[in-house]
């Protein structure tokens, strides 16, 4: 192994034996091995990489692609079934944040007890106690059983203890996906200090933007393979196309816009709207008055997308077919936070579109939205809703007369689409704006 | 795989983390029933309680005497020693399921959380056998220096419990049967043994037959060390080590043999 590599993963595979009840297991070995009742699961195959030290590498991959398993075989908790896994130096895993912790003892007590169970000598950790009880913000709470602990404050007690206990290389596992803002603020100061130090970092997460952060390279696993090995914008694109059902979506230079049935023109600027939008889930079709043929998200660039910066522009596509006729047609997007709160929503009535006032049966129709994403960054749900409003409702003389009484629902997703807003850095600053949305306006500066 | 190495790691690591198992011992003596009024003292009302109501019933059934000893007096030598070995037996069966995620996340040697049970047991076995010492002088048996070496009979008696959770633990894992049939046996492996009666009335040949069962011979030597001030022959000596060696690298062997699989499970 090189001077620099601290971690070399060879020809790596690890397979489980999967019992279907213990009876198996128990005929199995009562029969010595010779009646094999076991199902083999390879979990890894042929897994090869090096790590240098210093690097922070993520490891993304969907549910079940391996990820957990690589990083215990890393770890030395599971023997690989065959391969070899050479590290340098102190490794320090943290699976499940405070979960280890015994819960009648205190907050001090359980830092000196985790500390030994993760292989420091006894007495180690003494002198990192009040830099972890500071990080740990817990007050007088240290000196208590952790069993009066909120959730919060233990995972504040078990993060800091990991951080301040000294490694080569750190691994974690999904550990920052849960405990508040502020805590996670706090995670994210102190690894980037432990890059400083060139600690190596090996971490499995689903949030991309922490992927982007921080990862100086990714690994994309997928059924137990590195499927990808490399930068985090491509690992990102990647994992995004293996999320899709199995198969790859199309790149912007993939894409022969002339082609595509769906091509359109608008506003002067040419779009696609993918047909075969496989990142995105298809909403049930509920037929009475309309039918959805299709439908995509995509970014500026046409290419199916449920990721994007502050700012970006996504284009929201739909295709329908009407099963009955219908009066106007009113789309109407619907965007919500992570806690269900509504944070925009706007139907084409709020753009006065009236048109077409009616459509026959078996007619089509396609909606468009073009819609600018200043929020703030974090994970959002897109949702949908066709309504129409009958000929005989429409307003005739008073383009006044309040419209919203009948809109009469014909089709709704409420969650057709996840998105993820990532921050936008400008002029040195780390996102975009401040709050929830980025309003129109600017400031001024005058000399007087 | 060698088959003394097993035995001999296990060794290594109780040597390793002697104070690491020592205190996690007393802490779980400690919170053993937390949150309950009387909290450790629970550790002595369920043994006294145990021995008021054998000794109510079986006074009658059992002549006043045995071997020359007050009933109760010779029931309690040999039923405490035997309920702090049937605990340690039982929580061990349990210990991994228990301790899953320290096991699942860490390299830490999974055997030191049976030894922290193991030696938890030894200080309630201390315990009650300090509560003895009054119902000694209260029955007219002696005090004599032969009680020093109660303690070192205690702790093998549990060391040997030490080396059935060996086994006992990766296998209720595996196949959680195994718990539920220790939990059905362990009532009638305390009938095997001469606790509530004496071994005299057994027939000659069963009274041989005795020592292949293990804990016959320690429970032997405690009831001689606190009923008789006779301390353990040679031969007793011999037999309590035979049992611990061999339990001991059959323990270890299995336990090594199963530990992969015990952390792929949990």
């Amino acid at each position: 192994m090189k001077r620099d590599i601290i971690v070399e993963v060879t020809r790596l595979d690890k397979a489980y034996k999967i019992y279907a009840t213990p009876k198996q297991r128990l005929t199995e070995w009562l029969s010595a091995g010779k009646l094999k009742r076991h199902m083999p699961y390879r979990a890894l195959e042929g897994v090869n990489f090096r790590i240098r030290r210093g690097e922070f590498i993520g490891i993304i991959g969907r549910n079940g692609a391996g990820k957990t398993t690589l990083l215990k075989a890393i770890s030395g908790l599971i023997p690989p079934t065959s391969g070899e896994i050479a590290c340098k130096g102190k490794i320090l895993s943290l699976f499940n944040l405070g979960t280890s912790l015994n819960l009648q003892l205190s907050g001090r007590k359980n830092v000196k007890r985790t500390a030994v169970l993760l292989g420091f000598p006894y007495g180690y950790v003494e002198k990192y106690l009040a830099e972890i009880e500071r990080f740990a913000e817990l007050g007088n709470f240290f000196d208590l059983p952790v069993a009066l602990y909120s959730t919060g404050m233990r995972m504040r007690l078990a993060f800091a203890l990991f951080t301040y206990l000294e490694s080569d290389i750190l691994i974690l596992d999904e550990v920052l996906a849960v405990g508040d803002i502020f805590f996670r603020q706090k995670c994210y100061e102190r690894l980037n200090e432990l890059i400083k130090n060139e600690t190596t970092i090996i971490m499995v997460t689903h949030n991309m933007s922490t992927v982007k952060e921080y990862c100086d390279r990714v690994l994309v696993l997928e059924k137990g393979k590195v499927h990808f090995d490399g930068p985090p914008q491509k690992a990102i694109r990647k994992f995004a196309e293996i999320q899709g059902k199995g198969k790859a979506v199309q790149t912007l230079s993939e894409v022969d816009i002339s082609q595509n049935p769906l091509a359109l023109s608008a506003g002067g600027e040419s779009h696609c709207s993918p047909s075969k939008n496989e990142a995105m889930q298809r909403p049930e079709k509920k037929r009475r008055y309309v039918e959805l043929l299709d439908w995509a998200l995509t970014d500026r660039a046409h290419r199916p997308c449920n990721q994007f910066f502050q700012g970006d522009q996504a284009y929201l596509f739909f295709e329908f077919q009407t099963a009955a006729p219908i009066g106007l047609p009113v789309a109407e997007i619907r965007i919500s936070d992570q806690y269900g709160k509504l944070i925009h929503g706007k139907n084409s009535l709020h753009n006065g579109i009236l048109e077409p006032k009616s459509l026959k049966k078996n007619a089509q129709f396609r909606l468009l939205n073009r819609i600018r994403l200043s929020i703030a960054q974090g994970h959002y749900v897109i949702g949908f809703q066709l309504f129409m409003v009958l000929r005989q409702d429409l307003p005739k003389a008073d383009p006044n007369e309040n419209l919203g009484d009948k809109l009469q629902p014909i089709w709704n997703e409420p969650k057709i689409s996840r998105i993820e807003i990532l921050p936008r850095k400008r002029h040195g600053l780390p996102a975009s704006h401040k709050g929830i949305c980025d309003l129109p306006g600017s400031w001024e500066i005058h000399t007087l | 795989m060698n088959f003394f190495n097993p035995s001999f790691h296990t060794l290594k690591h109780l040597y390793l983390h002697q104070a690491y198992i020592g205190g996690n011992a007393f802490n779980e003596l400690r919170y053993r029933h937390a949150g309950t009024g009387l909290g450790i003292f629970w550790n002595i009302c369920q043994p006294i309680l145990e021995l008021t109501v054998y000794t109510v019933i079986f006074s009658w059934l059992f002549p006043r005497t045995i071997k020359g000893m007050p009933f109760i007096l010779y029931l309690s030598s040999g039923l405490f020693v035997w309920r702090s070995f049937a605990s340690c037996i039982l929580r061990g069966s349990i210990v991994y399921r228990e301790k899953a995620p320290l096991i699942g996340q860490t390299t830490f040697p999974p055997e030191i959380h049976i030894a922290e049970i193991c030696i938890s047991s030894v200080l309630v076995s201390f315990i009650y056998y300090a509560l003895l010492i009054p119902l000694v002088l209260l029955f007219g048996a002696q005090l004599s220096p032969t009680l020093f070496i109660l303690p070192v009979v205690l702790i093998l008696f549990q060391a040997m419990a030490f080396t059935f959770n060996l086994m006992i633990a990766p296998l209720c894992v595996l196949i959680p049967d195994i718990r539920e049939i220790i939990q059905t046996l362990m009532p009638l492996w305390f009938w095997t043994l001469p606790i509530i009666y004496p071994e005299t009335i057994l027939p000659p040949h069963w009274q041989k037959i005795l020592y292949l069962n293990p804990p016959y011979v320690f429970i032997k030597s405690v009831q001689d060390i606190v009923l008789y001030q006779s301390s353990p022959t040679a031969h007793t000596w011999l037999a309590m080590m035979g049992w611990l060696s061999v339990l001991l690298l059959t323990g270890a062997l299995v336990h090594a043999k199963l530990q992969n699989d015990v952390r792929e499970s949990l």
